[in-house]
């Protein structure tokens, strides 16, 4: 197990660096001239090159790279161009609130997808079954930002029940509620369809599986089936998803958050991107990359902990 | 009674103002007491209580105590008061600062830290007496010495206050004279007769800080002689201020601390006041917040304003380098239309020059007629310019109203043959810096300007001769935009502006608006109504103009 | 190209032609049957009703009674009426004839990202499925890289340093198709390599390039057409999502992820200018993954 845990962790560090230098070099190669992005076709040549020289614009592209990620690895982030703050507060302090919010539309996620993908997979075959899947298919394809409109329409404009946008709640459960369960709605749409499907295929799996036949001969009460052997075994495949949609649940952020005018790392990604903001820029998107690498990890260790095939085949 | 009282006593006899124009004037010229009730009385008028800085309400009913909580847009720039031009960074200085003098919403100057002011012959010098038994927040003595310190910091070129374009031709380093311990004698470059509001918040950089104060140390708190103590400051979590014990204001302030919390944008602000979790929303613009005024729990005040928009038109170069072509745009317009779609009539229609209809003695439509839509003689006027067909790009910041204001503008454009490409950046792109400035450059542009207390303190800065900005745009604080100049025209104004006869200063405003509206270096085809949104149970709070916050008799029900 | 694998040829078929013969006829059957399956899939007819119907208003929106483009500063921010069926937006203009012509940005961004990606992922899923080797190891290595990201955080990166523009958005939506669309016809190509057919054609002589072409690819149609509306669907997704977050199409193109977050600060007292083409969009969506699903279910029987 300890080699396996060190071969994830090597991987998963040289995945971090690539995305790192890609993250970097989309960020400062694309553009051509960053100082002319900057500050558009009205400026001087002159002002230009002052603002690339500041930059380090014209340095090689990989000893930027080198110095940026020395600098980022000792805690210095830099200052934002724009906004004349310090990145790192700023950045954390973002992340720190797309957590809260993520955090909390996970929770309501998953139990509540799982729990209708093993209903869907008990029902087999069964009218059920059918409205779950099919549900799942069409929300998938729905884009966030319209499930957004349409629950904010309903329950905050008509209803009144919730805010049209939202703050960061403070500790109160009730406020947590209040300012994330409306945006968490669109994210569950998204996320319920890809979650209750692989759940209801580890189930079905795990239903016809020989030692789920064998614990019906033994003569094992049904629910006690279910609850030992077939949950368990039907979680393996949601967990692997769920941590590959953190990936997606951040995109999703971007939109969720610039809809509900929520302060989360989303919105300052596309405000730094729009407003050629790069320290900032480049910080939140590298922190995103780490976030997502953390959360492949943490999944593969916990599938290797829970499924000893997987931990012995390598 | 002075000339300049005697001035006023004639117009009000001859029945050429209003009670409200006289009010202004006689506070600008800081009349006194017996003078102004003279002329009052010659204008039929009653006593000579003014709007009473703040809107203080009948005494008896006023609740002490609470905390006042205000929502403004986060300042997009470093807050202090010498280099803030940010209406986030003003609001917050302002809880904790005075000026020498304050403009109510009817733009009457109210005494603050002077109590009294009066030219002199000619109004080429300005004489203040200060107020006395001031206290600094630290509790160190507020004297004339601070008085000479704060001027003299904000004129000078080194320190580069945001001030220096406002002062720029008027008051130069080193001329503020320390008379005696109560009084201070502004020296001007030339005669200026509105100079009192250049010493008000209209000039907000014009704040009065301690002889000491260090550029910077603002937001480190304690600073000040205003009605709140500024204790914690945080971007993101905004600022917090306790009440100034020790305020030389007679039971002031009501409240017993202040608050503003920072937003991001406009929508977050309306749902925090209709929430409850703020008080007071300052500053609304229209467009976003129309749904505050079905709500029943909050009070929305409309006051005139000389808030205004420019559609600036580069008159050096093509395809504006022709009269003519500005004409075009101009007749193009459907100006009362705007006012309607805009602001839901919430705004006066512009006339194409920057004398604002508020000012007392800016021309009216009798005297400058109004120019309406007229979309044959706009093609007209085109053909005469030599184009038949004018493509041009108009480009300008997403911010308030203006990108509507602009489709509106490429629609009415259309009909005339003026095919308008929209290029709309996010403000900061559009302000830029140093050389790089595209509101300044662009040939086609729209800019939003704040308001002001006098013509004079926008036409100097935006449409004088030695203010078209230079190629590398070095010289700062010239934001003529279109790059016009007319000799004739600024003649005019500088006469205007020393000018203290209301009769002759109206004159000359007419001719330098009647050249103003031929040349059209810009569009002006409204003055906003500026809205101030209060909770219910909210008092005291005066309703404009809403970039500034005068919070010292506000109280909370 | 020495890792370049062939498969082994046996001299099972010695008449190669014959062979030929067979598979052309097989393929044009299959095709019969295909439209028989599709002509009684609901699932299919309803997905296509729906994308017919924007495809009418893409092209037809300009014999609308309406101007989309006509502002009136006297109606802004109308409630839906007889007059305004969908009610106005901010700057008057009517919505329902807004609605129906942004379904026109929207139909040309999506299809044409989506041929991009078609072209660009075909050809390296050809070439890496036929040649395999270490093209195919590259290839999936970097596929894996790719999808380790947010695809909206990376479009957002590339689009905020190119500029925004619909050409830019197709060039994003089509470059990050590319790979993905690769990996389906890679994988159809694995099994196709196998077959006699091109067994036959190699002991013929042809070259690769003339196999992949005119005797794998025809044969492969089938899974590259679903993939291909899958594919349209994420395009609509993708193409809106941008828009919406303003790095697509600009003011005042009718477009209904524009016309939302246009619409977001007046959504306490005008709902309809963001649920009307929020309805339009959810449509499209649906109806092209109804084709897609129809098309799919056809194919597998």
């Amino acid at each position: 197990m300890g080699r396996y845990v060190l071969r994830r962790l090597g991987l998963t560090a040289i995945t971090l660096v690539l995305t790192s230098f890609a993250v970097f070099a989309a960020a400062e190669v694309l553009p051509g001239d960053v100082g002319r992005t900057i500050l558009g076709p009205y400026a001087s040549q002159q002002q230009v090159d002052q603002v690339n020289h500041q930059l380090g614009a014209d340095d090689p592209l990989v000893q930027r790279y080198v110095t940026w990620a020395g600098n980022f690895i000792r805690g210095d982030w830099g200052e934002s161009p724009i906004q004349h703050v310090e990145v790192r507060p700023l950045v954390l302090d973002r992340l720190k609130n797309s957590l809260i919010l993520g955090g909390f539309a996970l929770i309501l996620i998953v139990p509540f997808s799982v729990f209708l993908g093993v209903i869907a997979a008990l029902n087999y075959g069964r009218t059920l079954d059918r409205v779950i899947s099919i549900a799942g298919l069409s929300f998938v394809a729905l884009p966030e930002f319209v499930v957004g409109v349409v629950v904010i329409v309903i329950f905050a404009v008509k209803l009144g029940w919730f805010p049209t946008s939202s703050q960061v709640p403070s500790a109160n459960p009730v406020d947590i509620v209040r300012q994330c369960l409306l945006p968490s709605i669109p994210l569950m749409f998204v996320l319920f369809g890809y979650i209750s499907r692989m759940a209801r295929a580890g189930t079905i799996e795990a239903l016809r599986s020989n030692y789920t036949r064998t614990a019906v001969l033994k003569g094992l009460p049904r629910r006690y089936i279910i609850l030992r052997h077939v949950l368990r075994n039907s979680l393996l495949p949601t967990i692997t998803v769920v941590s590959v949609q953190v990936g997606y649940l951040v995109g999703g952020l971007v939109v969720i958050e610039t809809l509900f005018n929520y302060p989360g790392i989303g919105q300052l990604i596309l405000n730094a991107a729009t407003g050629h903001d790069l320290p900032t820029l480049e910080a939140s998107v590298l922190m995103i990359a780490l976030l997502y690498t953390a959360a492949n990890f943490t999944a593969d260790i916990v599938t290797a902990l829970l499924n000893p095939r997987v931990r012995l085949a390598t | 009674m002075n000339d300049l009282e005697y001035h006023l006593y004639e117009e009000a006899r001859a029945g050429r103002m209003t009670r409200q124009q006289l009010l202004v004037r006689a506070s600008v010229i800081g009349a006194s007491v017996p003078a102004l009730a003279a002329i009052l009385a010659a204008c039929g008028g009653g006593g000579a209580s003014s709007s009473g800085g703040g809107g203080s309400s009948s005494a008896g009913a006023v609740k002490r105590g609470g905390t006042g909580i205000f929502g403004i847009t986060s300042p997009a720039q470093d807050v202090d008061p010498v280099t803030m031009f940010n209406t986030g960074a003003i609001m917050t200085t302002q809880l904790a600062c005075d000026y020498l003098v304050f403009p109510d919403e009817k733009y009457v100057l109210q005494p603050r830290l002077a109590t009294k002011w009066v030219a002199g012959s000619t109004p080429d010098t300005w004489t203040f007496t200060i107020r006395q038994g001031v206290q600094w927040h630290d509790g160190s003595p507020f004297t004339v010495d601070d008085v000479v310190a704060s001027f003299d910091r904000i004129t000078d070129p080194k320190i580069g206050s945001a001030a220096l374009s406002a002062f720029a031709g008027v008051l130069s380093k080193g001329n503020v004279e320390k008379v005696d311990e109560q009084t201070v004698t502004f020296h001007l470059d030339r005669p200026y007769g509105d100079f009192p509001y250049l010493v008000s918040a209209f000039n907000y950089n014009s704040v009065v800080l301690p002889k000491n104060y260090q550029v910077g140390s603002f937001t480190k708190g304690g600073v000040g002689t205003g009605p709140f103590i500024l204790k914690t400051f945080s971007v993101d979590q905004g600022v917090t201020y306790t009440k100034n014990p020790n305020y030389w204001g007679n039971g002031l302030p009501y409240l017993d601390a202040a608050q503003i919390k920072y937003f991001a944008d406009t929508p977050p602000i309306v749902l925090a006041i209709q929430g409850g979790t703020i008080d007071v929303f300052p500053q609304v613009p229209f467009q976003g917040s129309q749904a505050l005024f079905g709500d029943s729990n909050i009070t929305v005040t409309e006051t005139p304003s000389s808030e205004y928009r420019t559609l600036q038109m580069r008159a050096d170069e093509e395809p504006f380098n022709k009269k003519e072509a500005r004409q075009a745009v101009a007749y193009a317009l459907d100006r009362p239309g705007l006012v309607q779609g805009l602001f839901d009539g919430r705004a006066d229609v512009g006339n194409d020059h920057a004398f604002a209809p508020i000012y007392p003695g800016s021309p009216t439509t009798s005297d400058v007629p109004q120019r309406t839509q007229d979309i044959d003689k706009a093609k007209q006027l085109l053909s005469t310019a030599g184009v038949s067909n004018l493509n041009v790009t108009l480009t300008t910041e997403q911010f308030l109203e203006i990108p509507q204001y602009a489709q509106f503008i490429k629609q009415m454009c259309a009909p005339a043959g003026i095919n308008v490409t929209l290029d709309v950046q996010p403000q900061t792109k559009f302000y830029g810096t140093g050389s790089n400035q595209p509101w300044l450059q662009v040939p086609f542009g729209i800019t939003d300007w704040g308001a002001r207390g006098t013509a004079g303190q926008t036409i100097d800065p935006a449409y004088l001769c030695r203010s078209v900005p230079k190629p590398d745009l070095s010289n700062s604080g010239a934001w003529n935009s279109a790059h016009w100049c007319n000799q004739q025209f600024d003649t005019l104004v500088e006469q205007f502006e020393a000018e203290v006869d209301e009769q002759k200063r109206k004159d000359l405003a007419i001719q330098a608006a009647k050249i103003q509206q031929d040349e059209v270096p810009d569009v002006i085809a409204y003055w906003i109504h500026e809205l101030r949104a209060t909770r219910t149970g909210v008092h005291g709070l005066a309703p404009g103009p809403t970039f500034h916050l005068d919070a010292r008799a506000m109280w909370k029900a | 190209m020495s890792a370049v694998d062939e498969p082994s040829v046996a001299g099972e078929f010695p008449d190669g032609a014959a062979a030929q013969v067979d598979v052309r006829r097989l393929r044009r059957q299959r095709r019969a049957e295909l439209f028989a399956a599709l002509r009684t899939s609901k699932t299919f007819l309803v997905g296509m009703l729906i994308l017919i119907f924007w495809v009418v208003s893409a092209l037809g929106w300009r014999w609308l009674v309406r101007s989309p483009q006509a502002v009136d500063t006297a109606a802004t921010l109308a409630s839906p009426s007889a007059d305004h069926w969908f009610g106005t937006d901010n700057l008057g203009r009517d919505v329902f004839a807004r609605v129906i012509a942004g379904a026109a940005p929207v139909l040309t961004v999506a299809p044409l990202a989506t041929l991009l990606g078609l072209a660009g992922g075909t050809t390296l899923g050809l070439v890496t499925g036929y040649y395999r080797g270490w093209i195919d190891d590259i290839f999936s290595r970097i596929v894996d890289a790719l999808l380790a990201f947010p695809l909206i955080i990376l479009s957002v990166l590339v689009l905020a340093s190119l500029g925004r523009s619909p050409r830019n958005v197709i060039l994003v939506i089509g470059i990050i198709f590319t790979p993905l669309i690769a990996r389906t016809v890679r994988s159809a190509v694995l099994v196709e390599r196998e077959r006699e057919y091109v067994a036959a054609a190699r002991l013929r002589g042809e070259r690769g390039p003339r196999i992949m072409v005119a005797e794998i690819l025809p044969n492969i149609t089938a899974p590259i057409l679903v993939e291909a509306t899958i594919r349209l669907g994420y395009a609509i997704f993708a193409a809106a999502t941008l828009a919406f977050l303003g790095l697509g199409i600009q003011d005042p193109s009718p477009d209904w992820g524009l016309a939302i977050a246009n619409g977001r600060a007046y959504l306490q007292i005008a709902w309809w200018m963001v649920l009307f083409p929020a309805a339009a969009l959810a449509t499209l969506v649906v109806g092209v993954n109804l084709v897609a699903d129809g098309l799919r279910r056809a194919i597998e029987e």
